[in-house]
């Protein structure tokens, strides 16, 4: 019989695996450790994206992602053909980026689980102090850092 | 045969990612069209109809959701095919959108390789292999 899903038995290795996954496949990025770590402040030039779930694990990803980075990201996910507005386009890359990491790491660990994720949003205040963060990750891609942190409740 | 194809999320970075691993995957486009949500979706498809649609299920104003029963609850449009491209890759939500109609289900991130086969096996012969 399966265990009902619960981040309990995740690990930061599970969110690494979940980010590196999309990011290789859909942004074709160039991934590596991180070698450094990102201000744990809010600043200028980073990009941060959340994404809520309910269901039967509740809780929020937010990814971070440095302006530039986030700029090839979006470049390398359209092939350059995208028009409009170059910052909404930017913001969108790191929206859907945070958004199929949550996707996909979900289902990585409860696959018969049943999930309800909230459309991508600016992040707002953010757990990056770290005593509230459950599970975070950060790596090097396309030589600039990306990081993730996941905060997270059982359902009641 | 060239396909006609209309792309449904309200993302249009993510509109454009679906189309370029169409052509990535090695397909005939006769024609790529994309929507904004579902009710954005109906509108087009009564315009012109396309060989297949491919919908995010996440969407505001009518999610994919309710735009794959809208085409499976219309007798002139439930002959059209439509493949969910979605985060959501539980058995749960995979199989209650099966249900609905749907007749593909693409689990994001996927790549050239697993759009096609998605579509070879719903489309059949319409695709030149």
């Amino acid at each position: 019989m399966p265990t009902s899903p619960s981040f309990s038995t995740a690990t930061n290795e599970d969110l690494l695996d979940a980010a590196c996954e999309v990011l290789d496949r859909m942004y074709f990025a160039a991934l590596g450790p991180a070698e450094s770590a990102m201000p744990s402040a809010e600043e200028d030039g980073v990009i941060c994206m959340q994404v809520s779930f309910c269901g039967t694990l509740n809780g929020t990803l937010w990814m971070r992602v440095y302006r530039e980075a986030a700029l090839q990201m979006q470049d390398d996910f359209s092939a350059g053909s995208l028009q409009g507005s170059l910052e909404e386009a930017v913001i969108d890359a790191v929206g859907e980026l945070c958004n199929i990491v949550c996707g996909s790491l979900l289902s990585n660990i409860g696959p018969q689980g049943e999930y309800r994720l909230s459309r991508p949003l600016p992040g707002e205040a953010l757990p990056f102090g770290g005593a509230e963060a459950h599970l975070a990750c950060s790596l090097s891609v396309n030589d600039s850092l990306v990081e993730a942190r996941l905060r997270w409740a059982e359902a009641e | 045969m060239p396909l006609s194809v209309l792309i449904v999320d309200d993302s249009p970075l993510m509109r454009r990612f679906v189309e370029r691993v169409l052509r990535m995957s090695g397909l005939e486009l006769a024609e790529c069209r994309e929507a904004t949500d579902g009710l954005d979706a109906l509108a087009k498809i009564r315009e012109s109809v396309p060989d297949i649609v491919l919908t995010d299920i996440n969407m505001p104003t009518m999610d994919g959701e309710s735009l794959i029963r809208c085409i499976a609850e219309d007798g002139d449009l439930r002959s059209i095919p439509v493949i969910v491209i979605s985060t959501d890759r539980t058995e749960f939500r995979k199989s209650r959108l099966m249900e609905l109609g749907a007749k593909g289900y693409v689990a994001k991130p996927f790549n050239p390789e697993i759009l096609r086969a998605q579509l070879e096996r719903v489309l059949g012969s319409l695709i030149d292999v």
